[in-house]
Order: structure tokens, then C-alpha cells, then sequence
């Protein structure tokens, strides 16, 4: 069975992140394939949406941690964001059609900035955006940094990055991060997502290449820097211990 | 011609060429025939009285990804001698009109020599900059380490061609490379736009220009200074500069056109 599962209907793209068995989270190859859609869906002209969701009750719990290429021995988180999770966050911001997501559940770790980089934002209220980097011995990634300063604040966000709180969709609603609070995201992003494929192509191009020029100028940036950080952080006794205590469920011991 | 496609005039903006390098199915590399045709085209249009700047754009996803590695992958030292293949890039300076290069994808290896061989550089936001010779065991060979450099700076240039990795077009931008990036849909648009406010312009004006600009690159302050002074005077006379300061003083832009290149 595919890891992401993709139908076309009319104007609007539908990902549906599938491995429930492992809460959504993605490997190297299910980013590969996600990245593949991405790139075979600007190529049709028909389309003017996507909408992102997750199978079942979850959004996605972000990298999936049993893949060997960043839980192996001598694993390079680096080469894990450059190829993986980085490409796919650059090509939301730059794909010509609009991103959605729709955030049915729980978000954990990448898979927030994951949502987060789609141009707008449906989420059920109680859904939890949770960190989960610090428990790893790991920086934010994935872009995680620039998206949640940019929306709370420096010092909300520190708080965030360093595992102090959760967010709900209801505090990323209130920080601007999130559209609509809605109990059916699903179908109310897949709504918009019809509205928006009918405007004019163009125009709605031109609309989400002007505000994400402003919007994204510093991402680039900002993935370089985490990319450095984690690529680093993932060669310390700290991450394989945060990779121990996460299999073990337990609290880390730094 | 086989790989340029020229339009001239182009949505009606006069006085502006738009040479198209369209070899789209092997990313536009710069083949000598390619070459060739492009330097050619370009010549003419800076002999002839009509262009008064020319916009040089690529065709498909690519501006140009580099020379045409498979042309030259057994070459000799002597071969490459005695071929010369650099001929053509070496007629660049000839080109006396104002080139603006309208980046629109890959500009690698030849292709990003050939957008720093033009006086303006406008980029799409897509766009791709390198210098990846290295990676091929070689090193640029037309311009690369030389104008990189005085356009980026040495330490900014030496990483990018010492490592042969790639580079945005905001790079490009925030390095001082590009002078601007704009959404694709509206690269060839706003390029034209550009040089049709480039064209409205003395057309002996923009040729002392260009050439006066393009000497800062090559010489010491002071020697560049003497050559803009000498130009600037050379500009006095022109009928334009007479006719252009009279509608200052008067409070009015210059009417009648412009006087054409050839005088």
C-alpha cells in the first residue's frame, strides 16, 4: 500500500498521508513520493488546489523514527532534511496552486511545519501541534523555526521549541498560523479548496507568489541553519538517547 | 537560425530585441554552433540601427545549464587550442547595446557566465545559479572565476566554486548578482518593460554608458574615472544631449524621438 495516497478530482488535488500504523509519520521514500506529487501536480493545468490530510484520527507524527537513514548507525540528519523534508517544504511555498491543509489530529515534530507551510490552515480546535525536538536532543526543523517565530513571537516560540508547551490549533488560530477552527477539517478544506479552484488561475498564482515572497523571505535561510544545527545534534550521545528514551517511553535523561 | 530565436520589436517595444536561446531539449546548453548563432545575433544587432537593447532569455526550464559537456569531454589541451572554441565568447565586448539577461531557470556552469556576460541581470524567482565545473574535475572557463567574483566577492565566490554547489535566485539577489527577482509568469514581461525604458533613452548615451560600466570592472578607479570623463564629454555631442537638456530647462520631456545609434 502507498504511504501517501493522491486522487485528482476536477480542480482539486487530495494527499492523504497514509501509514496509520505508524501515526502518519513519514519515511524517506514516503517524502519521495509526496515530493514526486507535488512535482507531478504542478505540471497539470487543471489543478488549482491541494489539500493535505492525514488517514485516520491523526495529522502526521512527523519523521518517522525507525527509518534507518536518521535512527542507523552514522545516520546524517542533514542529508535527511536536505532530501526529504526541506524539498517538500520549499515546494509548497513555490508550487503554483494552493496548498490546504486540512489538520484533522494530532501534528508532531516536521509535520508542523508541514501544515504549517500550506498557504492556508483548516484545523479541528482541540487539535495538538506538538514539538517534540527537545525531546530528542534535537533543534526545531523543517522550516519549524521561521513558521512559529513568525506567528508567535520569539519568546512563545522558544518556549514551544524547547518543549515547554503544546499548542492547540485554537493558541495557532489565535497566532494567526491557522485560518479556520472547524470540527470537520476535512470537509471544510476540501470547500475552500473548490472555491479556489474556480478563480483564475493566474490571478491566484500571481496573489500566492506576491504574499510569499514577503512571507517566505527568510525560510531558505532558516532551513540552512537547522539543517547545520540538526546535522550536528545528530552525531551527539544527547539524540541517541532521545531516540532510546522515545522507544522505551520514557523521559530522556540528558 | 538553428538554436536563437530573435524577435525583434516585441510586443511592440520598440527599439527592444528578444533573442530566445532555444535548444530546450538539452537545457540549453552552449554548444559552439549555439555559440556561434547567439554571439552572431547579437552583433548584428548591435551593427545594425534599429536595436537599441537586447533582452536574452532561455526557452523551457533552463537559461543555459552550462557549455556542452559532451562536446568537449575527450578534448586535448591542443585541441582545445587549435579549436578555439572560446571565439565566440571572446566577440562578447563587441556587443556595444545594453543586455539584459532574463534568467528563467538553470543559469549553471557557461549559462551563469553567460547571464554575468550581460549588463543587467533580472532573474525569475525559480532561477538556479552555479558554477559546478568543479565537479567535473574542471574550472570555469569563461568568466566564471573573474566575474563571479567581482560580483559577489572573493570569499562568497570562492565557496561557490570551490564547492560547484548551486544557488538561489534570492542568493543571487541578496549577493548583489541579480538586480531583481520576479514571480516566472512575469520575467519576460517585466524584462521587455525594462528595456523598453532602457531604449526610450539617447541611444549614444546608453552605449557610452554601457561601455563606461563595463570599464569598471576592468580598471583602477582613477583610469575608469578618466574614461566615464571622456565619455561624458563625448555625449555633448550628441543631438540628444542638446535636445535632452533644452526640454529640462524648459520643463518638458524630450520631443521628437530620440536620434538612432549611427550618427
Amino acid at each position: 500500500m502507498a504511504s501517501i495516497n493522491y486522487r485528482e478530482e476536477g480542480c482539486v488535488g487530495l494527499v492523504t498521508l497514509n501509514r496509520p500504523e505508524r501515526r502518519n509519520a513519514l519515511d524517506m521514500p514516503a517524502l519521495g513520493e509526496l515530493l514526486n506529487i507535488l512535482k507531478g501536480a504542478k505540471k497539470n493545468r487543471a489543478l488549482g488546489a491541494i489539500v493535505f490530510q492525514g488517514e485516520g484520527e491523526i495529522f502526521s507524527s512527523g519523521q518517522d523514527l525507525g527509518d534507518e537513514t536518521v535512527a542507523g548507525p552514522g545516520a546524517d540528519l542533514g542529508l535527511a532534511l536536505e532530501r526529504g523534508w526541506n524539498p517538500v517544504v520549499e515546494e509548497l511555498g513555490r508550487l503554483e496552486k494552493i496548498t490546504l491543509a486540512a489538520v484533522n489530529g494530532t501534528v508532531c515534530g516536521a509535520a508542523c511545519s508541514l501544515a504549517l507551510s500550506c498557504d492556508l490552515v483548516v484545523a479541528a480546535p482541540k487539535v495538538k501541534f506538538i514539538g517534540g525536538f527537545s525531546q530528542l536532543g534535537l533543534v526545531p526543523d523543517s522550516g519549524c523555526t521561521a513558521l512559529f517565530i513568525q506567528g508567535l513571537g520569539r519568546h512563545q516560540a522558544l518556549e514551544f521549541f524547547l518543549g515547554l508547551r503544546t499548542l492547540s490549533a485554537e493558541d495557532l488560530h489565535q497566532a494567526n498560523l491557522v485560518n479556520r477552527l472547524e470540527e470537520n477539517p476535512k470537509k471544510e478544506a476540501l470547500a475552500l479548496a473548490q472555491r479556489v479552484g474556480k478563480l483564475s488561475q493566474e490571478a491566484l498564482v500571481l496573489t500566492k507568489k506576491i504574499v510569499r515572497h514577503y512571507a517566505d523571505r527568510h525560510m531558505e535561510e532558516y532551513l540552512k541553519r537547522e539543517t547545520m544545527a540538526q546535522r550536528h545534534l545528530g552525531t551527539r550521545p544527547s539524540y541517541r538517547e532521545g531516540l532510546r528514551a522515545f522507544r522505551e517511553k520514557r523521559s530522556p535523561v540528558f | 537560425m538553428k538554436y536563437i530565436e530573435l524577435t525583434e520589436n516585441p510586443e511592440n517595444h520598440p527599439g527592444v530585441a528578444l533573442v530566445e536561446i532555444n535548444r530546450p531539449e538539452a537545457l540549453n546548453a552552449l554548444s559552439t554552433p549555439l555559440m556561434e548563432e547567439l554571439v552572431g545575433t547579437l552583433l548584428e544587432l548591435s551593427d545594425g540601427d534599429k536595436c537599441r537593447v537586447a533582452v536574452i532569455t532561455g526557452r523551457g526550464r533552463a537559461f543555459a545549464a552550462g557549455a556542452d559537456v559532451g562536446e568537449m569531454a575527450q578534448d586535448t589541451p591542443v585541441k582545445k587550442v587549435l579549436q578555439d572554441n572560446f571565439r565566440f565568447w571572446d566577440q562578447w565586448n563587441l556587443v556595444r547595446i545594453p543586455l539584459i539577461g532574463a534568467v528563467n531557470g538553470y543559469a549553471l556552469g557557461g549559462g551563469c557566465e553567460l547571464a554575468m556576460a550581460c549588463d543587467i541581470i533580472l532573474a525569475s524567482e525559480e532561477a538556479t545559479f552555479g558554477q559546478p565545473e568543479i565537479t567535473l574535475g574542471t574550472i570555469p572557463g569563461a568568466g566564471g572565476t573573474q566575474r563571479l567574483t567581482r560580483a559577489i566577492g572573493k570569499a562568497r565566490a570562492s565557496e561557490m566554486i570551490l564547492t560547484g554547489q548551486h544557488f538561489s535566485a534570492k542568493e543571487a539577489q541578496d549577493w548583489g548578482l541579480v538586480s531583481r527577482i520576479l514571480p516566472a509568469p512575469l520575467l519576460r514581461e517585466e524584462s521587455l518593460r525594462l528595456a523598453s525604458v532602457l531604449a526610450a533613452h539617447s541611444p549614444v548615451a546608453l552605449r557610452l554608458g554601457v561601455e563606461a560600466i563595463r570599464k569598471a570592472s576592468e580598471l583602477s578607479l582613477g583610469e575608469g574615472m578618466d574614461f566615464e570623463r571622456r565619455n561624458f564629454y563625448l555625449t555633448f555631442a550628441s543631438e540628444d544631449q542638446k535636445r535632452g537638456m533644452a526640454a529640462f530647462l524648459e520643463k518638458r520631456t524630450p520631443r521628437g524621438g530620440q536620434k538612432n545609434g549611427k550618427h
